[in-house]
């Protein structure tokens, strides 16, 4: 009896399975020419080895857009000293901390030097001074 | 109902493609209708098969007879990163057009109305579109097994290769995936 009922079951679903076979190639049969063109158009493509051109905004793109945004407000307070606030830097005090931080090295040098110190006390350098 | 059984559409039966521009011609409809069934969208199907088609370029030097399990798997792949990242760019990014809809967008099934007689082919798109929006409202893996196994007659281990999962697997998600069809699809039963 669960033989009978199993073939049952099993014939069922090879009928099942056929309409649903029938009705996929009906749609197989039916796709539209312009998909046809487009599906030949990127196998050609995809047989060379390029891509088709992307659609619509695609995600880089997006980013990228927003990384220059950014970077364009980032630069445009850098650039306006009155959007800074009090506690921001001026270009000018940046310069010259850039400048001064330069210069470090020669300064240490004539820190260590002995004969700087002694030329400080001399004569010329009071003269120096005067002028 | 059309049954007439073109070259793309007996699968099982045919002999291997002896080039891989052969083969990719002839499971092009094919792979359109199951990225279409997976993806709902007429462009993002075609992206995905193209995609598939390029990557099965690295394995052109494969035996003809390994094509079939691996394209499927490739679009398989394919389908699920669009879906992937189409859930991305609507949960982040809800000013991108394409992604306003997210998955409730929805394009209508592509159907040439070129047939000799309309009426015939208005019932075969209807037919086909109640058979379509019920296949679409299976959990994916149950869809791809139907889809594999009945729809494109892979045998049970090429099915199962293409899903990357058991033989088991496949028969449980199948079986399932067929009660759901039949209790949405009374008529054809």
């Amino acid at each position: 009896m669960s033989t009978l009922h199993s073939d049952d079951t099993l014939h069922s679903h090879d009928n099942f399975d056929r309409a649903m076979r029938d009705q996929y190639r009906d749609a197989l049969q039916h796709v539209s020419p312009a998909t046809r063109t487009r599906l030949a158009a990127n196998r050609h493509a995809a047989m060379r080895g390029e891509s088709m051109p992307a659609r619509g905004w695609p995600l880089g793109a997006v980013f990228g857009g927003l990384a220059a945004v950014v970077f364009a407000i980032t630069l445009g307070l850098n650039f306006n000293p009155g959007l800074n606030g009090e506690g921001g830097a001026r270009p000018g005090a940046v310069v010259a901390v850039a400048v001064a931080a330069s210069d470090l090295p020669l300064v240490t040098a004539l820190d260590q030097d002995p004969e700087f110190y002694a030329w400080l006390t001399s004569s010329d350098a009071q003269l120096m001074a005067m002028e | 109902m059309n049954v007439d059984a073109g070259p793309e559409s007996v699968p099982r039966f045919a002999a291997p493609a002896a080039t891989l521009d052969a083969f990719l011609a002839g499971i092009g409809t094919r792979a359109f209708r199951f990225a279409e069934s997976g993806l709902r969208s007429r462009d993002d199907a075609l992206d995905a098969v193209q995609d598939a088609m390029m990557k099965m370029l690295a394995y052109r030097e494969r035996p003809a007879t390994e094509w079939t399990p691996l394209f499927w798997s490739i679009l398989r792949s394919r389908i699920i990163d669009t879906q992937r990242r189409r859930t991305f760019r609507l949960r982040w990014l809800p000013f991108d057009g394409s992604a306003r809809n997210g998955d409730d967008r929805e394009d209508p099934i592509d159907w040439a109305d070129d047939g000799p007689d309309p009426a015939r082919t208005h019932d075969g798109r209807e037919a086909y579109g109640k058979f379509a929006v019920a296949l679409q409202s299976l959990p994916r893996r149950q869809r791809e097994a139907f889809s594999l196994r009945v729809l494109e007659e892979l045998d049970v281990a090429d099915t199962a290769r293409a899903m990357g999962c058991s033989e088991g697997s496949v028969k449980t998600h199948l079986s399932r995936a067929r009660n759901a069809l039949q209790k949405q699809l009374e008529d054809w039963r």
